[in-house]
């Protein structure tokens, strides 16, 4: 109730001749529509392409950095905010991506695109986790606050396990795990080229890479909440015993929602090993498990673009806080959640739209 | 023609019997209302019906196929539907995505459209398309979920008390509703405690008691009999 109302009827009838992948890319279940929108869209995204050319190379890397995170947030948003599951695992998925990668690319090398190889079976083994895990949790119907139990134990479990793997006897080929020091001495991601090999260290050409990647999964995943299957994804969230009712088998979009929300935290831990070419336990505690919460509850959880400017958000400030206020960076994101979640529990960029339609209103009213 | 039908049907929790040796069955075309005292069984019976609760015995047919181990989409998509006592509606989403959500597992395009345009209409609901389902009236929320029911193309709706908290205005419209699918074909079973809405709509009537068919008849049957009178509608002295 009180949420951002987001269709219409004229809107429902009139859109029936507009191309479909127009109408999916529109959709209700997104904020931000219409021609005003896109504009600003296409304005952003000029400036963030032409951002390199005035910004210094640590800065550019800094985005990067930041760029890297906002796939997890992107997954979360869509497990959490769309489906109503609000899981804890994503670090977890974000781990298991992250050490896949280096595995792969420290025994095999990053020649003859094995870096995307390591890509590749990084997000893939996150997937795999999240399916396993997802069977469990949705076929056993394992729901509300159980299931942030269980996927924080997960990821608690995998932290731990990976933070005693310290000895020599911990290791996968020449990759050695690291223990809570974590691994090490993996390749950057490693274009294969005519003229030889582009290796994306942290800097510009790695930016475009995860702008463009940034780019394909906002579009696709607004693609994705805007279909029949992201219609069901919200009726589970708002009232799973009426999807149930119409026909749906609503585990098995859990499942599928999971999967891929996981997969998307996976993205973020290849991308986020590959730029800094190291990967530890610290990536998957219980701090780092809290961080993605914050991100999307304050951003708004519920839709894709609150999520997307949020997290950049959240995660620009927090960096700053580390560097001036270390200590008190945690407490302070504590609290802004707690903040958050009291005064505006959909967060604040859909609390804001209210507010602005409110007044927009109210000025028509008086006019 | 047999539309539902339950055989040897019973249902413990814990020892407490709920549904006892429970043989239902119902025409298909008729409406059937569900009647009897709190605690009667009746909800259990819903419940066994959509395959929320598994029986602990017996078995259930719809259509002639014995659906007993399907589970409950499996069983809307064979063709029974439900609304339940407290609505069932996506309250944050508008009445158009409620029933899009409820349209969309059979039909797409222009003919989605259509079909959400007329359940709309029926349910009076047109203008208010727009709408956050939430802020609709209680009653319009009742007839919402009726429109989302209705838009699966069921053979049979259940409906759970459909006009609980409903104003005697909405009362009569909502009768008039089902009596018109009825005559469109659809088969309707209806727990119900208002006896005039029973009056109005029902073909035959059902009287539960402790888990048991206690009487089945007419409503004129059920209404005279003083076994009924006493043990749900209150006319005979408890005493006697």
């Amino acid at each position: 109730m009180g949420s951002v109302q987001r269709h219409g009827p004229k809107t429902a009838r009139s859109t029936s001749r507009v191309p479909r992948w127009v109408r999916l890319l529109n959709g209700p279940q997104t904020l931000g529509r219409g021609p005003g929108f896109w504009v600003g869209f296409a304005l952003v995204l000029g400036l963030a392409l032409v951002y390199p050319a005035f910004a210094d190379a640590w800065s550019v890397g800094n985005t990067a950095y930041f760029l890297c995170w906002v796939f997890m947030a992107l997954g979360l948003s869509l497990i959490w905010g769309y489906m109503g599951a609000l899981s804890f695992g994503q670090t977890a998925f974000f781990g298991l991506s992250g050490y896949t990668y280096g595995v792969v690319t420290i025994n095999f090398g990053a020649a003859y695109g094995m870096t995307l190889f390591g890509v590749v079976l990084g997000v893939g083994m996150s997937c795999l986790g999240a399916a396993i895990l997802g069977y469990i949790l949705f076929y056993g119907r394992i729901s509300g606050v159980f299931l942030g139990i269980v996927t924080l134990s997960t990821t608690l479990v995998f932290t731990t396990f990976m933070a005693q793997t310290a000895g020599s006897q911990w290791a996968i080929g020449a990759a050695r795990l690291g223990g809570d020091n974590g691994m090490t001495g993996m390749p950057p991601l490693t274009l294969p080229w005519v003229g030889g090999d582009i290796a994306l260290y942290s800097g510009v050409p790695l930016y475009y890479l995860l702008l463009a990647l940034l780019v394909l999964c906002y579009l696709g995943l607004r693609v994705l909440v805007n279909s029949r299957f992201g219609n069901v994804l919200v009726a589970i969230r708002e009232n799973p015993h009426r999807a149930e009712m119409l026909g749906y088998d609503i585990r098995r979009y859990q499942l599928i929602a999971f999967v891929i929300g996981s997969g998307l935290a996976g993205l973020s831990g290849v991308l986020y090993t590959a730029w800094g070419q190291y990967i530890s336990p610290s990536n998957m505690n219980l701090a780092a498990a809290a961080l993605p919460i914050i991100w999307v509850a304050v951003g708004g959880r519920k839709d894709l673009t609150a999520t997307l400017i949020g997290t950049l958000a959240v995660l620009g400030i927090f960096q700053n806080l580390t560097i001036y206020g270390s200590y008190y960076a945690f407490v302070i994101m504590g609290l802004l959640l707690v903040v958050v979640v009291v005064y505006l529990p959909e967060g604040l960029i859909p609390g804001l739209v209210r507010l602005f339609g409110r007044l927009r209103k109210g000025k028509e009213g008086m006019s | 023609m047999t539309l539902l039908r339950t055989e040897n049907l019973y249902k413990h929790f814990d020892g407490v019997k709920v549904a006892q040796d429970v043989n239902f069955s119902m025409e298909h075309g008729e409406i059937r209302c569900l009647i009897g005292p709190n605690g009667a069984g009746k909800s259990t019976f819903f419940k066994l019906v959509l395959g929320e609760h598994q029986p602990s015995a017996g078995k259930i047919y719809f259509a002639e196929r014995e659906i007993t181990q399907l589970r409950s989409f499996e069983r809307v998509k064979q063709g029974i539907a439900v609304k339940f006592q407290v609505p069932g509606i996506f309250a944050e989403l508008s009445v158009w995505q409620n029933m899009q959500i409820a349209v969309q597992n059979h039909l797409h395009g222009d003919s989605m459209t259509a079909a959400i345009d007329k359940a709309l209409d029926f349910v009076r609901l047109a203008d208010k398309a727009g709408e956050l389902a939430g802020e609709l009236s209680h009653g319009e929320q009742q007839w919402l979920e009726i429109g989302m029911a209705v838009s699966t193309e069921p053979r049979l709706l259940l409906l759970d008390e459909p006009t609980a908290g409903m104003t005697p205005d909405e009362t009569a419209r909502t009768g008039e509703m089902i009596q018109a699918l009825n005559r469109e074909g659809m088969s309707i079973l209806a727990v119900e405690h208002d006896m005039e809405f029973v009056r109005q709509i029902a073909h035959k009537v059902t009287v539960l008691n402790f888990g048991e068919i206690f009487i089945e008849g007419t409503i004129n049957e059920i209404e005279a009999n003083e076994e009924v009178a006493r043990i749900y509608l209150g006319t005979a002295d408890d005493d006697e």
